[in-house]
């Protein structure tokens, strides 16, 4: 762990201070690392997001390697132009990563990533996901987790639909490579990208981003977060390779109760004991279900080659 | 506004954005600011010495063994003796607990001990002077007699000699260690690392005159005369007796007197003793004693102590090795008598109510016995040297400095005429103690001397910054810890491993997770620290609950100034 | 070299002659044989670009935006719905000032479906900031791509290309396919540097107060108005080429005439071929086939009318803007008013793709001979004279 941390210490910094994120931001400060690790043969094209404001306004910019934006639901396919286009003007070997919400992924976003997917477009596509829409201000989403406030899902009623399983809809495109990590756990995040950077194709990353002014949770705990959501394995550090071959990368020791988490987040204050309990009983379904499936999924694998 | 940038005569403009955001300066978004101070940790705060033990640690996780040393040196000169004799305060409240196993602190430390005699012997390291003695002073070179040899004697002598101080020590038996040699069992510390130590003392400089006894009075007034200084470091052993009838009859043994004369000249005839041994008492002396007669081989060892079990002033280890060795024990009951015609027969006894150690004691009425037995080892306690030494009436005394537990007197009156100096510490001034904590009283005695010679803040440069404001702080808990970057692991018996495994309690470990976690890029590592710019910083908190050791902490100041001040 | 090729077919060959790096695409009638020619090209080899076929017309145009950023010369074709779905990507290429070359085959836009050709697909996006063209023959649609290519580098604007569906997308026509060392002669590789790889990083497109924002508009703006005069500049080098014109604005028979039709697209190409009979039987009549719609050459379409005895102008408009009228009659009337023309703007609406036939032609100016100036209260509707 230390080392991972240290390690990056020799990297060059690629995020400036002085850019607008909320304070406690978690995708900025993912971001930051993984521009660190992706070093400065890459163009980083960004969606509509929270990063569209953080990239830096008018005439500045926060992060030290260039920076495209496009409308929202066109990153996958801006990015596969614009790798194509460098590919065709001598730099085939730039590295072009894209950043979207969960907004540009799961919802607007949904049909250019299937695309590109299909098409096996060489680009990272990098997903932080902050369970809403939060540069607008906490509109809900398709990643919106099960009996959240947001304000298009105003308390009592609050969110009643459960949340997307991208990972699930990205691993039945077959892609090369699919990733899930959150910042709190550093050394694995920075492994994945590297993995990521050594692989052709498609290359898709679910990143767990909690968001502090969106989640009503303290500004500090953002880490905290990203952390108990591991460890109440509501979400699952994994890869898929190929589309077929899960693999789980964590195994916490002791899981943490599901309510401890939601307890930390104003957006659960509506939360009622009924709530919490299926949210629980939800999370073990899909957690006894990647258990099996990291060991299927490559039995299955043999059983169609 | 964009650049414009003409084609063919064609207005072009873009929107492109070249310019760092650092010229925003979101440091005032903040309302609270992370502070960065250094707490004390638990191990630190139990131990005697106040030992900075993460400041080492962090030396041993990189195997930066001279590193150890040098930052070990300036709390306890002699970490092999704790290491091996200590009882390790410091490991009974370890955080590290709470999350798997707490550290082997004194393992540890027992290394850097054994390599400090390995390099020490070999040469490779050096005793004196210090390096950064201030120029001008060494030219006028004083000089310390120390009045005894236990470790506040050694601990004093090692660190006046050290900084450049003239030192002979006086011990009034055969050989010099005090306690360290007639108090300890062998199995506990090996004669030998004691041994080599003094050795090491003797290789610095330090002198040593051996069965010599000073007394007060023209003996003690040819050394306030020749010395600049006089150091009583005499000890606690002065024996107290019960007050009972009998205690002088033949088969009476008292156990500072038992270990002293077993461990020095190997006198073994209480051991051969055939019949019941009673051990009158409940320190470390009573059960050290009834230790050693099981372990040596006496048959039949009680000991009888007058409250319970969970009363025993002696320490849990000493309790627990001695219920190993087979010795039994008989709690609640107090003497009343020995008897015997010309030797000891037996005891007469008497049963008390149970109570707590703070509680009065009280018998109960019509219980007494008779207990036969051949030996009677009596553990009732010693008092300060100092009372053998003036046996008269004790000189007045003032308190030199107090530093938590750590005490020091002065004796003005014993040396009036020449100026010079006359101070006890350790054991004859707080009572029996511990190792650690005579050890310290030794420091802070050299330190105090070196003060009133070379004048305020003479060796700090030796001695590193004062840390009496830190130790006074509480300790920190474990919820101020952000454990989770550490793999849960138990104990290793590699050095390099088990250090690792230190939380870091109250101090920067410069482990990065603040610089890591910054979502603001507002943490810079400047000449080996973590700074925060406060120019950036919004203020949200991650470094502070992320940090591992608990150093960071969010508060309101008034300015940005508080924060750098700190 | 003669060929015999569709209007579509002759728009696949002037993309494989202009060297186009990347195209990418999605299908949609009738549009669909322009990029089934041209994946037949790239399935040969003789098409030397990336052939990309994508989910939708929105990742088409934004692929190419992102292909574009690099510097790369890139292309797609749509229609109708294809084109609305693209519409946000069209204000987000002009705002890059990406040099793109789309073709748009006209095709109305539902509800209901519809096939034919009306240019309210293209004409909903007048306002995007694209430099718009309207060919009116098979040859033309050849000439325009290479010179859309050209103009849209030239001016890092983007460039549309306008035919009508069927009458000029699936009609065979013989034109004169250059050789590829004469286009390459006319059409050099795209000056400037590409946005990206940039040099030092750079933050392209971020997010801009109102007074950027209003700098970049008037740039644009500014950068449109060029394109008139480029255009005339082009004619000569054209000329030298290919041997023969490029035009944006052609007249017929406007020295006698008193009423003059203006029409875009494939309408232009039946008024011309009924114009010597139209003169016959109603006298009078001239012909300006609009070529350039956006920037509008209003100037330059007042000088025509200039010193000439017009007093009645019909506009052909095969596209409606409902509760205004026809998109080009607005426009020509107010550029003209501007300019100071006393005569009347009359609007003969083909909206929903009517196809326009010499017979109907004929009646329609019976029709405005009875209108005295200033009576015409609504559009003479086409569909009235079937």
């Amino acid at each position: 762990m230390k080392k991972t941390i240290l390690s990056q210490l020799e990297l060059d910094e690629k995020l400036f201070s002085g850019h607008s994120a909320c304070p406690g931001c978690a995708a900025v400060l993912t971001v930051r690392h993984i521009a660190r690790t992706l070093g400065e043969d890459t163009v980083l094209v960004i969606t509509a997001s929270c990063w569209s404001v953080i990239a830096g306004a008018g005439p500045l910019r926060a992060l030290d390697i260039s920076v495209v934006h496009c409308p929202f639901p066109s990153g996958a396919a801006v990015a596969s132009g614009l790798k194509k286009g460098l590919q065709r003007l001598g730099s085939p070997e730039t590295r072009v990563v894209l950043l979207a919400g969960d907004g540009g992924t799961f919802d607007i976003g949904l049909q250019g990533l299937s695309g590109a997917a299909e098409r096996n477009e060489d680009i990272i596509f990098i997903c932080y996901d902050n369970e809403a829409y939060m540069n607008t201000g906490m509109q809900r989403s398709s990643a919106t987790p099960y009996a959240s406030y947001s304000t298009t899902t105003p308390a009592p009623l609050v969110n009643k639909n459960p949340k997307k399983d991208i990972v699930h809809i990205m691993a039945a495109h077959h892609v090369p490579y699919i990733a899930t990590a959150t910042i709190a756990y550093p050394s694995d995040l920075v492994a994945k990208i590297k993995k990521a950077m050594e692989i052709r194709g498609f290359r898709f990353f679910h990143i767990f981003s909690p968001c502090p002014p969106g989640w009503g949770s303290e500004s500090h705990k953002s880490i905290e977060l990203s952390r108990m959501a591991v460890e109440t394995r509501l979400f699952p550090l994994m890869e898929v390779i190929g589309g077929r071959e899960v693999v789980l990368n964590y195994l916490p020791e002791k899981y943490t109760p599901v309510e401890d988490y939601l307890r930390l987040q104003g957006r659960f204050s509506s939360l009622e004991p009924g709530h919490v309990m299926m949210i629980q009983e939800n999370l073990e379904r899909n957690w006894d279900y990647l258990q099996r499936a990291s060991k299927r999924y490559r039995y299955e694998d043999e059983y169609w080659s | 506004m964009p650049a414009p940038d003409n084609v063919l005569g064609i207005d072009f403009v873009i929107s492109r954005g070249l310019e760092p955001t650092l010229v925003n300066h979101t440091g005032f978004w903040r309302f609270l600011t992370p502070v960065r101070e250094e707490k004390p940790a638990p191990c630190r705060q139990d131990c005697p010495l106040g030992n900075g033990i993460p400041h080492w640690m962090q030396k041993l996780q990189e195997e930066d063994w001279s590193g150890a040393w040098n930052v070990m040196e300036r709390y306890n000169p002699f970490p092999a003796l704790t290491g091996y004799a200590c009882y390790g305060y410091c490991q009974e409240n370890c955080n590290r607990s709470f999350y798997d196993e707490g550290l082997d602190i004194r393992e540890l430390e027992k290394a850097i001990g054994l390599w400090k005699l390995e390099q020490g012997k070999a040469g490779k390291i050096q005793f004196r002077p210090f390096e950064g003695i201030q120029p001008g002073v060494q030219g006028a070179a004083k000089s310390v007699a120390v009045i005894g040899s236990g470790p506040t004697g050694l601990s004093a002598a090692y660190y006046l000699n050290r900084l450049g101080v003239n030192v002979q020590v006086f011990e009034k038996l055969p050989a010099a260690g005090g306690l360290l040699a007639t108090g300890i069992p062998p199995e506990r510390l090996p004669r030998e690392i004691l041994q080599q130590e003094l050795g090491l003392l003797q290789q610095a400089g330090v002198s040593f005159v051996t069965g010599i006894e000073v007394a007060a009075g023209d003996n003690l007034k040819m050394l306030t005369d020749s010395f600049d200084a006089v150091l009583l470091t005499v000890g606690a052993q002065k024996r107290r007796f019960l007050g009972i009838p009998g205690e002088r009859l033949p088969g009476v043994y008292n156990a500072l007197d038992f270990l002293r004369n077993l461990y020095l000249d190997g006198e073994r005839g209480l051991i051969q003793n055939k019949g019941r041994v009673l051990v009158i008492g409940g320190g470390n002396a009573a059960l050290d004693a009834a230790s050693a007669l099981r372990r040596q081989g006496a048959a039949d060892v009680w000991v009888v102590y007058r409250r319970g079990r969970e009363a025993l002033l002696a320490h849990e280890s000493e309790i627990r090795a001695a219920e190993a060795a087979g010795v039994r024990f008989l709690f609640h009951t107090r003497p009343l008598s020995l008897y015997g015609e010309s030797a000891l027969e037996g005891v007469r006894v008497i049963k008390t109510r149970p109570s707590r150690r703070e509680e009065e004691l009280h018998d109960l009425t019509g219980s007494d016995y008779t207990l036969s037995c051949t030996a009677v080892v009596l553990a009732a306690g010693s008092e300060s040297g100092l009372n053998d030494l003036f046996p008269q009436n004790l000189p007045p005394m003032q308190p030199g400095v107090e530093e938590n537990l750590f005490q020091i007197l002065e004796l003005p009156a014993v040396c009036p005429e020449r100026g010079s100096l006359c101070l006890a510490a350790g054991d004859a001034v707080t009572g029996p103690q511990n190792i650690a904590l005579a050890i310290a009283g030794g420091r802070l005695a050299a330190r105090h001397l070196l003060e009133r010679f070379y004048g305020k803040g003479y060796g700090h440069d030796f001695f590193g910054k004062d840390e009496a404001q830190i130790l006074k702080a509480p300790p920190v808990s474990y919820e101020q810890l952000a454990p989770h970057y550490y793999p849960h692991r138990g104990r290793s018996d590699v050095p390099r491993e088990e250090a690792a495994r230190c939380f870091s309690c109250g101090l920067c470990s410069h482990c990065g997770i603040c610089w890591f976690f910054c979502p603001d890029v507002a943490v810079e590592k400047e000449s080996g620290e973590y700074e925060i710019l406060l120019d950036y910083c919004k203020g949200c908190g991650i470094c502070a609950a992320e940090c591992p050791a608990g150093v960071l902490e969010m508060k309101e100041l008034k300015s940005d100034a508080d924060a750098v001040e700190r | 070299m003669q060929m015999l090729l569709s209007g579509n077919q002759a728009a696949a060959w002037a993309v494989k002659l202009a060297r186009v790096q990347v195209v990418s695409a999605y299908p949609i009638t009738p549009q669909t044989s322009l990029i089934e020619t041209l994946a037949q090209m790239w399935a040969e080899g003789t098409f030397a670009g990336d052939f990309v076929v994508v989910e939708s017309e929105y990742s088409a145009m934004s692929y190419l935006i992102g292909a574009a950023s690099a510097g790369a010369r890139s292309f797609t074709a749509s229609a109708s719905h294809g084109l609305a779905y693209m519409h946000e990507l069209l204000h987000w290429a002009a705002g890059a000032r990406l040099p793109l070359v789309m073709v748009n085959v006209n095709r109305a836009i539902g509800a209901p479906w519809c096939l034919e050709p009306d240019q309210g697909d293209s004409l909903s996006q007048r306002d995007t900031g694209w430099i718009q063209f309207y060919c009116s023959s098979v040859q033309e649609i050849l000439d325009t791509v290479l010179v859309a290519f050209y103009v849209a580098e030239t001016t890092r604007i983007p460039c549309m290309v306008i035919y009508d569906g069927f009458a000029l997308s699936h009609i065979y026509e013989i034109l004169d396919l250059p050789d590829q060392e004469r286009v390459d002669e006319f059409l050099p590789p795209p000056p400037g540097e590409p946005a990206l790889p940039a040099p030092e990083p750079v933050n392209l497109q971020p997010l801009v107060t109102s007074q950027v924002m209003t700098t970049l508009a008037r740039s644009r703006h500014r950068a449109m108005k060029t394109v008139p005069r480029l255009l005339g500049e082009l004619e000569t080098s054209f000329q030298k080429v290919f041997a023969r014109s490029f035009t944006f604005l052609e007249s017929f028979g406007l020295a006698q005439a008193e009423t003059v039709l203006i029409a875009a697209g494939a309408p232009a190409q039946t008024v011309q071929s009924a114009l010597p009979d139209l003169n016959r039987k109603r006298g009078k009549v001239g012909l300006i086939r609009l070529k350039l719609f956006r920037p509008f050459p209003g100037a330059e379409l007042y000088q025509l009318l200039e010193n000439t005895a017009v007093e009645q102008i019909i506009v052909l408009d095969r596209n409606l803007s409902a509760g205004a009228g026809g998109i080009f009659a607005q426009e020509i009337r107010s550029a003209l008013q501007q300019h100071g023309f006393q005569g009347k703007v009359l609007e003969f609406n083909l909206a929903g793709g009517l196809d326009l036939t010499p017979a109907m032609l004929e009646r329609g100016l019976a029709y405005f001979e009875q209108v005295s100036p200033g009576e015409q209260k609504e559009p003479l509707w086409g569909g009235d004279l079937l």
